[in-house]
């Protein structure tokens, strides 16, 4: 889950690492009585969840509190890059003498923390790392002694600090790195890492993504409907379903997530689009009722295919389910599938003479009639 | 032979009395599998399917001298009784929960590397020596889809697992063990420390490599094969071809991120280290028999 700029500072404020003043606000009103307490130039940052905002226009500057009030009312409610703006962060403008990059994530080779810094901030750090790797400085780190004071002072002399500006970076470093592991994070990204002109380090922007199934024990944060780019999307994941949607008309329901990339990818492969991504394997094949019923609300398909070959999913289940979303939804575009695995026998009896579906006998022959129905259509 | 389990191997399992572990406990003993004991707090002195239930990981190991461990508990459970098998002395450990927090699945790897031990998963569909045991999900009972036969199997994924050696099996071929790394972001396991272990079995001759867009495994295997530290013939498929940059397809681990991890990276790194490369999973077992001359 992928924390908004506002709360990812918040999470800084309490674990201790300098973060610009300032407040978010909902309204323009809000908007001029935080740049007032603030007292002097503030920016006004629409807060969203995509990147790239400063270069869509979602990122201004106010001399004044009357300013301030008129960019947040200009921005309050636009659509930005897709996102409405809801919010507004405003804070004081900083005095920026340089930008670095900091940032804890996993490293997936290693299957631990690494902490990544460099001197060039500001741009994306996949530009970084293309253009000048030599400029990033990495740690891994060993999770049971977590980043040691060493390599975080380690860091700082590689980047050609000296004297105490050395232990004033290996400090922050080590506050984010609780930070990263108290929150379950995948990701702790401080971009840019303003150094001011009086050589203050502070955390002008702040991306922080949760590690989405440790949510559970991360109560404080709810991945409400706000965070998904599809209404479909967030009501899958009520129900544990992974669901994205992609711009074909063929809707896709399959167990297991390998199983289901392949057969996008085999859709691909006969002249077909996929309506969507849709899986409902491990514990949740219970819920193909909800799966069914959330493919067949997208009104861009015109068929749906069905592809199981479950393992701890059982067929039987799974075909209990989708009968009755059959029988009770009436669905009006055709349904093929193919239903391998556990069960499978069970499987064909409810699905052939309860609903009257053809199954097919393997997933070539099923993506084949499906490209060729949704072709017709 | 085949690599980490046989049919002698004991195994234990951990969280045998939920549903979940009732249900394929009897799978897994009807596949072979030597199952000595099962764990589950508080439930000591039960039995499943004639399986003794110990409460305690230590217990179990002390009366039956259990080697390796299956674990049935939810994903929030899941560090701690991997953490106890590690404790107890087990050499291999099968973590089948989908949904265990990035930073457990971290301190697990961690941990099994530090005492030298094997943990598959998390989100594993498991493993199987196919005609001796099976460890987790895995539908050996199937025989147009598993056959005990010459071809190693690792995998990311589990169903589609099934949907490839479906086709080995059409092919004339079958498996000698399938070993399934799991979907998320940090295996306890990782592909290249599963071909040392089937680089010298000697019931092996060929690898099916079944891997996924995102992440560095695959680009980590070619590397090997290039190196010559595996020298078997090797026919790999990689699924998620159409997967959009930047969104997760259910695998927590199939997100292409910084221009890596694609598909036709993947399947460009291992083309050139000499392995073959199988668009569809219907070309699987045509490639085997070419690769094995056979």
């Amino acid at each position: 889950m992928k924390l908004y700029e506002y709360e990812g500072k918040e999470l800084f404020r309490r674990g201790g690492i300098p973060i610009p003043r300032g407040r978010v606000a909902s309204t323009a009103e809000e908007a001029y009585s935080i740049a007032a307490e603030i007292g002097k130039e503030v920016v006004v940052k629409s807060q969203i969840l995509q990147g790239g905002r400063g270069k869509a226009g979602g990122i201004k500057f106010a001399s004044s509190p009357e300013e301030a009030k008129a960019r947040a009312g200009e921005l309050l409610g636009q659509k930005l890059k897709t996102e409405e703006i809801k919010k507004v962060l405003i804070e004081e403008k900083l005095d920026i003498a340089e930008e670095w990059y900091l940032s804890f994530t996993v490293d997936p080779a290693a299957g631990g923390p690494l902490l990544m810094v460099s001197r060039s901030g500001g741009v994306d750090v996949e530009e970084i790392a293309l253009k000048s790797p030599e400029r990033i400085v990495t740690e891994k780190i060993n999770i049971f002694y977590g980043l040691m004071p060493f390599q975080a002072r380690r860091a700082a002399f590689a980047l050609g600090l000296e004297g105490n500006k050395v232990s004033e970076l290996a400090s922050l470093m080590l506050k984010l790195y609780r930070v990263f592991r108290q929150y379950d994070a995948e990701l702790v990204e401080v971009n840019p890492l303003v150094v001011t002109s009086e050589g203050e380090f502070i955390a002008a922007d702040a991306k922080v993504i949760i590690y989405d199934n440790a949510l559970y024990r991360q109560k404080e944060f709810v991945k409400g409907p706000e965070r998904f780019e599809d209404e479909r999307e967030y009501r899958a994941s009520q129900y544990g379903l992974s669901y994205v949607k992609l711009d074909g008309n063929i809707g896709v329901l399959c167990t297991g997530a390998g199983l289901t990339m392949t057969t996008l990818d085999l859709i691909t492969y006969y002249g077909g689009r996929p309506a969507n991504f849709l899986e409902f394997g491990g514990a949740t094949y219970k819920n193909s009722y909800y799966a069914l019923e959330i493919v067949l609300s997208d009104p861009d398909v015109k068929v749906v295919l069905i592809n199981t070959f479950g393992l701890v999913a059982r067929a039987d289940v799974i075909s209990e389910g989708l009968a009755q979303a059959i029988e009770e939804l009436k669905p009006k575009v055709p349904i093929v599938a193919s239903i391998r695995g556990t069960g499978e026998e069970e499987a064909r009896k409810i699905l052939e003479s309860r609903v009257g579906l053809k199954l097919f006998p393997n997933v070539e022959t099923a993506v084949q009639e499906a490209v060729r129905l949704a072709g017709a259509s | 032979m085949a690599i980490l389990l046989t049919k002698d191997t004991k195994v234990l399992v951990q969280g045998i009395t939920g549903n979940e572990g009732t249900f394929w406990t009897k799978h897994m003993l009807d596949a072979g599998t030597r199952i000595v004991a099962g764990v589950t707090p508080g439930k000591g002195g039960k039995q499943v399917h004639g399986v003794p239930v110990y409460n305690t990981v230590l217990e179990a190991v002390k009366k039956h001298g259990a080697e390796a461990s299956v674990v049935f508990v939810p994903p929030a459970f899941a560090k701690d009784a991997v953490f106890e098998a590690l404790d107890a002395g087990i050499k291999l450990v099968v973590l089948l929960a989908d949904g265990v927090p990035l930073h457990d699945a971290m301190e697990i790897r961690a941990l099994s590397r530090q005492l030298g031990a094997t943990v598959l998963g998390p989100n594993t569909p498991g493993m199987a020596s196919i005609g001796q045991a099976m460890l987790g999900f895995i539908p050996v009972w199937l025989t147009d889809v598993y056959r005990v036969g010459p071809v190693g199997v690792v995998a990311r994924s589990g169903s589609l697992t099934n949907e490839v050696c479906s086709h080995i099996v059409a092919a004339g071929l079958g498996q000698s063990t399938f070993v399934g790394l799991g979907g998320d972001p940090v295996p306890g396991t990782r592909l290249t420390e599963v071909m040392r272990l089937f680089e010298s079995d000697p019931a092996t001759e060929a690898l099916v490599i079944i891997g996924e867009v995102g992440g560095t495994m695959e680009e980590e295997a070619a590397e090997m094969i290039e190196k010559g530290e595996f020298t078997k013939p090797v026919v790999c498929f990689i699924t998620g071809r159409s997967a959009p940059p930047g969104k997760k397809m259910g695998h927590a681990g199939a997100i292409i991120t910084m221009g890596k991890g694609t598909v036709k990276g993947k399947e460009e790194a291992l083309k050139k280290a000499g392995a073959m490369i199988a668009t569809r999973p219907a070309e699987v077992g045509k490639l085997l028999k070419e690769a094995l001359r056979c």
